[in-house]
């Protein structure tokens, strides 16, 4: 009798330790990191925009690098799909190394920081990648999801009526960039977007560039998506990168297609909006095993394949689409923007230290400073 | 002997001089320009115009209704399709097709010269681009075409070599000024 209560004693002790070791690893993914670089000058909440999201796990941090010189001022968003990695260590890179010199930038790496809270466990996708760094150490990131934690935003409708008139997905109300330009009242994922839309609004933001990433056998791929009045910038910067070999599509942004960064907050707001794709064969339907190799190297021999078959609409091949490339387009891309926005304004945005295309390329670590991910 | 030779000569250089003059493809502003696909190419061209200071005007979905051939002194159609262009404007590639080149015709009609462009590179070929380009091809005086447009199987070489018409080849989107400023005299 004895034994069978020592028994149960022990059972029941078991499950209480993997609960509180599922619970402190599950708690532990809600932390936001807190990041840091040389060129920052002020780290604030975008609950400081609108305090509806305030202590919840929408709120997110937003990196301030303010010159102090009066100038153009930019808002360059990483993960908005937490599952779009090279779009929110673009922003980190460039947080950890800019130095602005006129103007004011802002940068939201986790721009929804529920989504990177957990990941898509059904999808094969892992938890965590990493990058090497210069001294032999790695650098760990986090690998979320394309929508919002369930555990801040559940249950979703079966239909998503968005403000405009269209009716989409149930699941769409949890995608950030379906969400614009936001609801004060709405689901937590509105609520984040329209905090986006108020400090773009309350800041005066010039320019507004959305990081992402797309399937390989996705027809806007290596693009440039432009709200029509960002025409002008988005069609300069193709066509500088282009002198520099990098090929980039562009897309116009449909006026019929609705939630989306480059429609509604062009239209809402007095910004000049692009959305960049880079093609990552972790996203796509082609792909095998999902894991964090596929992530960092983007090699898949289902997409080697599909590209000998003439299936892609990005250019691949047996050396894969590596972050440290897709990171490369992404900075670069806006870079170019940059000075094609100076080219057209008076309001100059100058940034020193932007790491090079061949430089983020050969050693993509070297751009990381050595601390937590 | 001596004086026919002479004139020989003379009248020789009249006509390898004439011959040549035929060869120059020129235009003359005012452009119209219009889109044949409502891909962004025709904003990249306009954007190119822009820089080059050409006077032009850009109607993406001008009909031939509505268009006024006497308010301008050539046509360019800039030729590239996109589903989310043509979801955009609410129409499909049929319907596209017959607005270029109902417009075609009436610029034909009233004289004006046409110019095809295609500037996206290969990333812009497909079925329907290739489409419009077929249908429009009739009507052009010219074509200005990026070089990776025609790398893979010489489709515009070959339109322009069957309808013995002037092609400008640039290789990047910005060496389009130098075809625009050559051809208008800028």
């Amino acid at each position: 009798m004895k034994r069978r209560i020592l028994a149960f004693i022990f059972y029941i002790l078991g499950v209480i330790a993997v609960c509180i070791i599922a619970t402190v690893s599950f708690i532990s993914m809600k932390i936001n990191p807190v990041l840091n670089g040389p060129g920052v000058t002020e780290t604030v909440k975008l609950s400081n925009w609108f305090e509806g999201i305030k202590n919840t796990n929408m709120d997110t941090n937003v990196y301030v690098f303010d010159s102090g010189v009066e100038g153009g001022s930019i808002l360059i968003l990483g993960g908005t799909h937490a599952n779009e990695p090279a779009g929110i260590l673009s922003a980190i890179v460039m947080l950890e190394n800019i130095k602005v010199e006129t103007g004011k930038v802002f940068i939201i790496p986790y721009a929804n920081n529920s989504a990177i809270s957990h990941n898509d466990a059904m999808e094969g996708a892992p938890e965590f990648y990493h990058i090497d760094l210069p001294d032999g150490s790695t650098r760990d990131f986090r690998f979320g999801s394309r929508r919002t934690n369930p555990t801040d935003q559940w249950p979703d409708p079966t239909l998503y009526n968005h403000q405009s008139g269209s009716t989409l997905g149930g699941g769409e109300v949890s995608n950030l960039n379906r969400c614009y330009p936001g609801d004060p009242d709405g689901y937590p994922t509105e609520k984040l977007a329209y905090a986006i839309v108020q400090l773009i609004k309350n800041e005066k933001v010039d320019i507004v560039i959305d990081m992402h990433e797309s399937s390989p056998e996705y027809p806007v791929n290596d693009a440039i998506v432009f709200h029509q009045n960002a025409a002008e910038l988005a069609i300069t910067a193709q066509m500088m990168l282009e002198m520099d070999n990098i090929q980039i599509r562009l897309e116009e942004s449909p006026v019929n297609l609705r939630g989306l960064s480059h429609r509604e907050i062009g239209d809402s707001t007095d910004a000049m909006v692009l959305l960049l794709e880079v093609a990552n064969p972790s996203q796509g339907r082609l792909r095998g095993k999902t894991d964090e190799d596929l992530v960092v190297t983007g090699l898949d021999k289902f997409y080697v394949q599909a590209a000998k078959e003439g299936k892609l609409y990005a250019p691949y091949d047996e050396n894969g689409y590596p972050i440290s490339l897709r990171v490369a387009r992404h900075i670069t891309t806006i870079d170019y923007i940059i000075q094609s926005w100076n080219m057209m304004s008076e309001k100059q945005i100058l940034i020193d230290d932007i790491p090079s295309y061949e430089n983020l390329i050969n050693d993509i670590g070297s751009f990381l400073i050595e601390h937590e991910g | 002997m001596k004086k026919v030779s002479v004139v020989f000569f003379a009248l020789a250089i009249f006509f390898v001089g004439f011959v040549f003059a035929e060869e120059v493809f020129t235009l003359e502003q005012p452009a119209f320009i219009t889109s044949a696909g409502q891909s962004p190419g025709a904003l990249q061209m306009t954007v190119v115009c822009k820089m080059v200071k050409l006077d032009y005007t850009f109607e993406k979905l001008m009909t031939a209704d509505d268009f006024d051939p006497q308010a301008y002194n050539c046509a360019i159609f800039v030729v590239g399709a996109s589903g989310k262009g043509l979801g955009a404007a609410g129409i499909d590639i049929d319907e596209e097709t017959a607005r270029v080149v109902a417009l075609a015709q009436k610029a034909k009609d009233n004289g004006l010269p046409i110019v095809l462009t295609h500037l996206e590179g290969a990333a812009r070929r497909g079925a329907s681009s290739d489409l419009l380009f077929n249908e429009l091809s009739p009507f052009a005086d010219a074509l200005f075409i990026k070089e990776e447009s025609d790398a893979a199987d010489q489709m515009f070489s070959n339109i322009a070599e069957e309808k013995e018409i002037p092609i400008f080849f640039f290789e990047k989107t910005a060496d389009l000024k130098n075809v625009i400023s050559e051809v208008f005299g800028l």
